[in-house]
């Protein structure tokens, strides 16, 4: 009882307004689906109407290809678009959002031979989410001589917790050698940083070519990373430790709020931020930060 | 003719999503502000919300931009959105429109990329309207009386259809200036056609 009182003094008013502002099935329909109507809602529910919308085949799959856009650089490969298939089933089966890089997932091509490849989501208890899909292991493998997958663990920090570096490409012939990434131009990234790139993949599995071929062995024994407050010792882990920080929530929000918006979080926008921030974090749903979002001054909760 | 109204038209689109109105005279002369104004608008005036730091201590939120909210808050409509709006005006739009994706940022499948409404996509809207209008005015009892107040009711009733969100008001004025403008075209179906697609490549039209 003290935490539903507690939850209505919090909640702001114009989340309990009923009355959504004019438009906002319009906006929400857009924003949500990427679909406008034939005829408008007259005398209905349009804030119902629009978190309706976050229940639907049609939200799951654009909310999957914003993700999708957001996690590779560019678009091709139905199988290199894991991101994709496995962001539509966490969120068709209602799955923390965690689990889109966590999950014990693969894919598999259900077609038949010589038709065109089906890809389904299915389980696998070796799966971390996306990540462990082969054509994506084998989209970030890298070309390190040493088959150390640096662009994986940039990957995983961009993907997970928004890390957004610039590559320095001002080096001599454009080395990526060893004694490259340790220069002073270099190792700031490479090295020194919470997110040093090189420490990080460490820890992760390495790629080996031969020809054409190209698979994926485990890192030596021994390897370990420090990260926050915990020691690390595989990609699982480093992934656990990223999802378990503040810089996850943050992350998931800007993405929610990217993917509404259009754009990331203007400073005058904190308390909204805030808002989906805590939504996301009482059951780590993406939808329930949508959710705040959709409720939000601009979108439907009235003039800001 | 064509042309210049579309280059006029472009030149004062604005973008603020609550914007009350629309410059009566648009199409005719472009706003100005001053240095102090644009200061004062572009600033966020009441910083908010908690930080967010990563493992070095560093705040994430530090990277928002300073910001006031006011045209950062529209959205352009996705293509299919622009289609479905068209065509619940028009009822049937000529078929070049369907293969007009890409130039309005329509993304591969899987795949996702924001809105455009570039040159190109601002004048495949203007002659979208300019071929649809004929089906308009078949299909509502439409007069082509040059009485003011019909006019007037017929630009009402058109701003009513495509922009049931908006301040109306000085929409219609514009509409009923270009429809009884001699100097936009002699011929009055060709001017209700102009008035019409210069009303849809406003931002009310093309965002939310």
């Amino acid at each position: 009882m003290q935490g539903l009182i507690v939850f209505i003094l919090a909640a702001p008013l114009w989340a309990l307004s009923a009355k959504a502002e004019p438009g906002c099935f319009t906006r929400s329909k857009g924003v949500l689906l990427r679909k406008g109507h034939g005829s408008l809602p007259e005398g209905q529910d349009e804030l119902k109407m629009s978190l309706d919308l976050l229940k639907t085949e049609a939200f799951y799959n654009e909310f999957a290809r914003f993700i999708n856009a957001q996690f590779k650089e560019e678009p091709g490969g139905l199988a290199q678009d894991a991101p994709f298939f496995i962001v539509k089933h966490v969120l068709q089966n209602q799955l923390p959002w965690k689990q889109v890089f966590l999950g014990p997932f693969d894919l598999k091509n259900k077609s038949k031979k010589n038709n065109q490849p089906k890809f389904q989501v299915v389980e696998d208890e070796k799966g971390l989410g996306y990540f462990k899909v082969k054509a994506f292991q084998n989209l970030y493998a890298g070309n390190e001589e040493t088959g150390l997958k640096l662009v994986m663990a940039y990957r995983i920090y961009h993907n997970v917790v928004g890390l957004n570096l610039m590559a320095n490409n001002a080096t001599s012939e454009n080395d990526a050698g060893l004694a490259t990434r340790e220069s002073a131009s270099c190792r700031g990234c490479h090295f020194e940083n919470w997110y040093a790139l090189d420490k990080a993949a460490d820890v992760l599995s390495r790629t080996v070519r031969k020809g054409n071929h190209i698979s994926h062995v485990e890192p030596p024994k021994g390897a370990k990373l420090a990260l926050g407050d915990r020691v690390v010792r595989n990609q699982k882990e480093l992934i656990e430790a990223l999802v378990a920080s503040e810089m996850f929530s943050f992350h998931a929000c800007r993405l929610a709020f990217r993917f509404v918006y259009g754009r990331d979080e203007l400073l005058c926008e904190g308390e909204i931020f805030d808002r989906c921030v805590d939504a996301f974090e009482r059951q780590g749903m993406i939808q329930d930060g949508l959710k705040s979002l959709i409720q939000s001054p601009g979108m439907c909760g009235g003039a800001p | 003719m064509r042309g210049l109204y579309l280059s006029l038209i472009i030149l004062i689109l604005g973008c603020e999503r609550n914007q009350k109105d629309l410059n009566p005279s648009v199409g005719r002369v472009i706003p100005t502000e001053d240095a102090s104004s644009r200061e004062s608008r572009e600033k966020c005036e009441k910083k908010s919300g908690r930080a967010y730091l990563d493992f070095d201590g560093n705040d994430l939120s530090a990277s928002r931009k300073d910001l006031k909210q006011g045209y950062e808050q529209m959205r352009l409509k996705p293509y299919p959105v622009l289609k479905a709006d068209l065509t619940r005006l028009f009822k049937k739009l000529p078929k070049s429109f369907a293969t007009q994706g890409l130039v309005f940022g329509q993304p591969e499948r899987r795949w996702h990329r924001l809105p455009e409404a570039s040159a190109p996509a601002l004048f495949v809207i203007y002659d979208t309207v300019l071929k649809s209008f004929k089906g308009y005015t078949a299909d509502t009892d439409f007069s082509w009386s040059d009485k003011p107040a019909i006019i007037e009711e017929q630009c009402q009733k058109f701003v009513n259809q495509a922009f049931p969100h908006s301040n109306g008001e000085p929409l219609v004025k514009h509409c009923q200036e270009m429809v009884q403008d001699k100097k936009v075209h002699k011929d009055i179906e060709t001017r209700w056609a102009h008035a019409f697609a210069t009303l849809l490549i406003t931002s009310q039209f093309l965002g939310y």
